[in-house]
């Protein structure tokens, strides 16, 4: 039990070191002040959480199911969480660099796993808390307060994180049992994650749609929550009824969770590790090639092995092309569903205006998302030192980063265009603009991401998560891209009815054309004066 | 010490390491020689427990490492080639916690890391943050992690690489204070100079086949170390 202790201890440790770099770049030692910082974190996102469950909880009490609103509060926090967790959790067991300190040392199997389920259990405790405790709140406001329904959502909040940890333990161990007697693991990985995602999604949009109409005509949990989420279902009827017994069943259901993924680890951590460790040499029959490159084509070849190699960043970025092209689809079905049933020329003038301004809209604020360059720094490591030291220029190595990132958004960004302008073809004004302001707008977020990243490196790391999710300049850059994609957007709607009257949204095409353009110089002049003494700083 | 038969793991196609046979005796100090990629890391990794292999066996002290894991590494200690160490942990933090695997008492872990952590220069440092160690002060943080529990048998994977010239000396003095009270070392290498110098054995590994064991004084005969390698990688 001792070698559990210091190893949970380490591991927490390891965890508040990761918290502390991700808030800001000094090291903290000061606990108080760590603990300040995230509360005051973990306070904005809870607040963002509130707004979104407030959005659901009215509609809810207005159908009179208000009581209701614990279950799709928890069902959209088991989503939120478990995309938290997808890369977490997997990596935390599978594939971690500490497995050879470890396995070398006399430690016990379940001595190790049980230290990584507890920090496991800790950490997605923390993030499952900022998430579920809006759900709880907005229950409370619309519902009868009484000690009884209270001590049970206080101490369910211990008991809500086993759920995800049981998913994730069996996500890792699915993808890493596969992987590890593969030759590609990398590939295969990234596609289990998709997919994964992808099935979250699935799933998420499923049961709120199935769920919804269940619960305001039948006024009771749908069967399909009953089977697939059964802890919600108890928790929910056990607080609303005040149901002592149904709670009984709900900590019963998640030691049941508990019990389940640390017989998970425990019986595949070894063996995995062992696999995931010795990897499958495929000799290439291809001659080799001793072909010539520029150093620009060379160091473009580089970024794109590095980030193809890492299933994580693959996974990260891609999801945002990947949405990109699904929205263009699901925009441009709906125009066209609706136009059809419009009947007068000026509301499909109207609805056609406003859904293609939207529609650029939503994607410039959703390109901020992908870029590769907000990492692409800090996911060099130690390797930074041999690019310091080629005789290749700043330019050529900056500039191999952003057309990376540039390439690698806006080519599914035309595809996503193409479908979108075929689906419904407004102007040739309009389509222009649409792939000149993208363009603009992709090449200005991929220079200003490694501005930010030149700024806030993270060097060292212990898993690519800390830098390709967490990271201090991929939170920077995502709020700037937001901000920046957000604004015209804000004045759109503060002045729809002239921007929608004729062909006055043209000057919003304008507008929006001059404040990417002024966004991308600002970018490129902070790159040109900023950008390579940051760079020559960071080691 | 120990006494590894037939061992053979296969990396998908490639076998690094072809049904070897090796036996280590106490009070011995073996070289374990062989160009990159010959096996020498499988090797290491298999017989500390770190590996799993297809064929084989390997017996730390009678211990056999699949059947009796925890038994047989509480008698041994292995260092990585290129230590992986909590970084954000001090380097006292981190000795501590091997030293509470290895149920080390207050008394003798003070007394031996103090005595190893002084002599390799590190005593200074302990209570600095790993992340702000240079590579060398690393590599004697994992050394000094290896030899706290007084190990009976030492695997070391190139363990003087980024060891400054008085750490280095200091540890082939350790090393041979080792063996006299009885341990076996077995450690890869490619600085033959030193392996020539200060090994009682040598075992020559090329594409995963043992290709010469024994003494060093038998296996090379009237020749260098070196001359003798490369005539068996020119073979």
């Amino acid at each position: 039990m001792n070698n559990v202790l210091s190893l949970t201890k380490i591991y927490i440790k390891q965890f508040i070191a990761r918290l502390a770099s991700f808030i800001t770049k000094k090291k903290i030692q000061n606990i108080m002040l760590i603990i300040f910082i995230f509360v005051i974190f973990a306070s904005i996102i809870a607040s963002v959480t509130f707004q979104f469950v407030w959005g659901f909880a009215m509609p809810l009490k207005a159908m009179q199911a208000e009581k209701f609103i614990i279950t799709y509060g928890l069902i959209i926090s088991v989503f939120l969480s478990l995309m938290i967790v997808i890369y977490e959790i997997p990596e935390h067991f599978y594939k971690n660099k500490d497995y050879q300190t470890l396995a070398s040392l006399p430690l016990r199997n379940w001595e190790v796993v049980t230290a990584k389920i507890i920090t496991a259990y800790i950490s997605i405790f923390l993030y499952n808390l900022i998430i579920v405790l809006p759900s709880f709140i907005a229950y409370f406001i619309y519902n009868p307060i009484s000690v009884l329904a209270i001590t049970m959502a206080a101490v369910s909040l211990l008991f809500l994180p086993m759920f995800i940890l049981l998913v994730g333990c069996i996500l890792g161990f699915f993808i890493h049992l596969i992987t590890s007697r593969l030759k590609n693991k990398t590939l295969f990985s990234t596609i289990f994650m998709f997919l994964f995602i992808i099935i979250i999604m699935g799933v998420s949009f499923l049961s709120s749609a199935q769920g919804l109409p269940n619960i305001f005509v039948n006024g009771e949990t749908p069967l399909a929550i009953k089977i697939t989420l059964p802890f919600i279902y108890f928790l929910n009827t056990a607080i609303t009824d005040g149901n002592v017994f149904f709670f009984i069943y709900f900590i019963l259901i998640n030691f049941a969770y508990l019990i389940l993924a640390i017989w998970v680890i425990s019986v595949t951590y070894t063996k995995i590790n062992s696999h995931l460790l010795t990897t499958k040499v495929k000799i290439s029959k291809k001659p080799i090639s001793f072909e010539k490159q520029s150093p620009f084509s060379a160091m473009l070849k580089k970024e794109s092995k590095s980030f193809f190699g890492s299933s994580i960043w693959t996974v990260n970025v891609l999801v945002g092309p990947l949405m990109i092209v699904v929205l263009a689809v699901v925009f441009g079905i709906i125009i066209k569903v609706e136009l059809n049933n419009l009947a007068t020329p000026t509301e499909k003038h109207f609805l056609m205006n406003m859904m293609s301004i939207m529609y650029l809209g939503i994607i410039s604020m959703l390109v901020g998302m992908c870029t590769t360059t907000t990492s692409s720094i800090s996911m060099e490591s130690k390797k930074i030192q041999i690019l310091k030291q080629l005789p290749i220029s700043f330019n050529t190595m900056a500039f191999s980063k952003i057309l990376f990132s540039f390439l690698l958004i806006y080519i599914p960004l035309i595809i996503a265009n193409v479908i979108f302008l075929i689906l419904n073809y407004i102007s040739i004004f309009y389509a222009i603009a649409l792939f000149v302001i993208q363009a603009i707008i992709v090449f200005a977020c991929s220079v200003m991401g490694l501005v930010i990243n030149l700024k806030f490196p993270k060097l060292i790391w212990k898993k690519e998560t800390e830098v390709v999710k967490q990271g201090a300049s991929l939170a920077i850059s995502l709020l700037l891209n937001i901000f920046i994609g957000a604004l015209p957007l804000v004045l759109f709607f503060s002045f729809t009815t002239w921007f929608m009257s004729g062909n006055n949204y043209l000057w919003f095409l304008l507008i929006l054309l001059v404040w990417s353009t002024v966004y991308l110089v600002t970018a490129l002049m902070l790159l040109k004066y900023k950008g390579k003494k940051l760079f020559e700083k960071v080691c | 010490m120990l006494n590894i038969k037939n061992l053979t793991k296969k990396y998908g196609e490639k076998v690094a390491v072809d049904d070897l046979t090796l036996q280590v005796g106490s009070g011995q100090i073996w070289a374990f020689i062989g160009h990159n990629g010959a096996g020498k890391t499988t090797t290491l990794k298999a017989v500390a427990g770190i590996i799993e292999y297809e064929k084989g066996e390997i017996l730390v002290d009678d211990i056999n490492i699949k059947l009796n894991p925890i038994e047989a590494k509480n008698i041994m200690a292995y260092l990585p080639d290129n230590p992986d160490l909590y970084e954000h942990l001090k380097g006292i933090d981190y000795l501590n916690f091997i030293a509470d695997v290895y149920k080390i008492n207050k008394d003798k872990r003070q007394e031996n890391i103090e005595k190893y952590a002084k002599r390799l220069a590190i005593y200074n440092d302990l209570k600095a943050p790993i992340s702000s160690y240079s590579h060398g002060m690393k590599q004697k943080l994992a050394l000094v992690s290896a030899l706290l529990h007084n190990p009976k048998l030492l695997l070391l994977d190139e363990p003087f690489v980024g060891l400054d010239p008085k750490s280095s000396h200091e540890f082939k003095e350790i090393m041979n204070e080792f063996v006299k009270g009885g341990a076996a070392i077995f450690y890869s290498t490619h600085v033959l100079e030193v392996a020539e110098k200060i090994c009682t054995h040598v075992a020559i590994i090329k594409k995963g086949k043992l290709v010469a064991s024994g003494e060093m004084a038998k296996i090379r005969g009237m020749k260098s170390l070196e001359k003798l390698f490369l005539e068996l990688e020119n073979e």
